[in-house]
């Protein structure tokens, strides 16, 4: 089946620090098991928990088990890389991530009654402005005793600050933080459902396939 | 099973569980997870695996005699 893998440079894997051939399969022996033994890698809907620096399709053989978050198979071996994970998708994934806190601050402070904040942080057309509105944001919601709106506006603030000093994956857990720290989400697990869209949106950007083959 | 209760405390905590393979596998998740995203765990979880990775290089040797009986007096008397 095919699945995706997250790498670091040249083809390592972050945990066990193996490199990934460029060709070839990699065997694992015993019993397989989540986070422990076995070849992992991902569906599209678990990539956002994974980022990292290469993104590959992968193909997975023999006994392939489903985990949280993860698949665990016998074999795998790499596909192709996926070419469109790059600097500039990297940073327009940070900025969406970015936008996605902002949205999340700016519905909790619209239903705190914090409304002209909430559509100056809503409207905000770049990062700058977002930090800039981010932070008239949370002082108004401070003046008005609105503590989370204030905590998720704030949470707007670190989102710039992470998507221009560190790798994504960051900034895109802030999201998902951002949106378990709202009042009244409507998902049941908002953490997960923040996820979920940024999965969507890296399948869509990366014209990934949603479906094991 | 919260994904976001995870704290940068924690890693530090049970570093040497992760890379043994000792955590049950809910905080091994939990664990790989948060280290995806931060970068400052990230390069402590680095650290302690070369710092591991290079004593394993080291050489087998048995301490000499008198340090040996100085660690072992150390002991006693911290009983």
């Amino acid at each position: 089946m095919i699945a995706y893998k997250f790498l670091e440079r040249g083809r390592i894997a972050r945990f066990s620090g193996r490199e990934w051939p460029k060709s070839g399969w990699l065997e694992t022996e015993g019993e397989l098991r989540e986070c422990r033994n076995g070849i992992h890698a991902c569906r599209v809907e678990d990539l956002s928990y994974w980022l990292g620096e290469e993104l590959w399709e992968v193909e997975l053989a023999g006994k392939v088990i489903p985990g949280k978050l993860k698949l665990v198979a016998e074999r795998g071996r790499l596909c192709a890389r996926v070419d469109g994970w790059d600097d500039v998708a990297q940073a327009e994934f940070a900025r969406e991530c970015v936008r996605r806190v902002a949205k999340h601050a700016s519905d909790e402070l619209r239903e705190a009654g914090v409304e002209d904040d909430a559509d100056a942080l809503g409207g905000a057309p770049d990062i700058d402005a977002i930090a800039a509105a981010a932070a008239a944001a949370a002082k108004a919601a401070e003046d008005a005793d609105a503590r989370v709106a204030e905590r998720l506006a704030g949470y707007a603030a670190d989102a710039v600050a992470w998507a221009t000093e560190y790798p994504p994956s960051g900034v895109a857990f802030v999201a998902a933080y951002a949106a378990q720290a709202r009042s009244n989400h409507p998902d049941v697990d908002p953490f997960a459902a923040e996820r979920a869209e940024q999965a969507r949106w890296l399948a869509d950007r990366l014209v990934l396939s949603r479906d094991g083959a | 099973m919260s994904l976001v209760e995870l704290t940068c405390s924690h890693v530090t905590e049970s570093v040497t569980e992760f890379l043994e393979g000792a955590l049950p596998e809910d905080q091994q998740l939990r664990f790989e997870l948060h280290v995806v995203y931060c970068p400052g765990c990230t390069v402590f979880v680095d650290q302690i695996r070369s710092m591991v990775a290079g004593l394993e290089r080291l050489p087998a040797a048995a301490p000499a005699e008198a340090e040996r009986s100085a660690v072992v007096d150390a002991y006693v008397r911290s009983r």
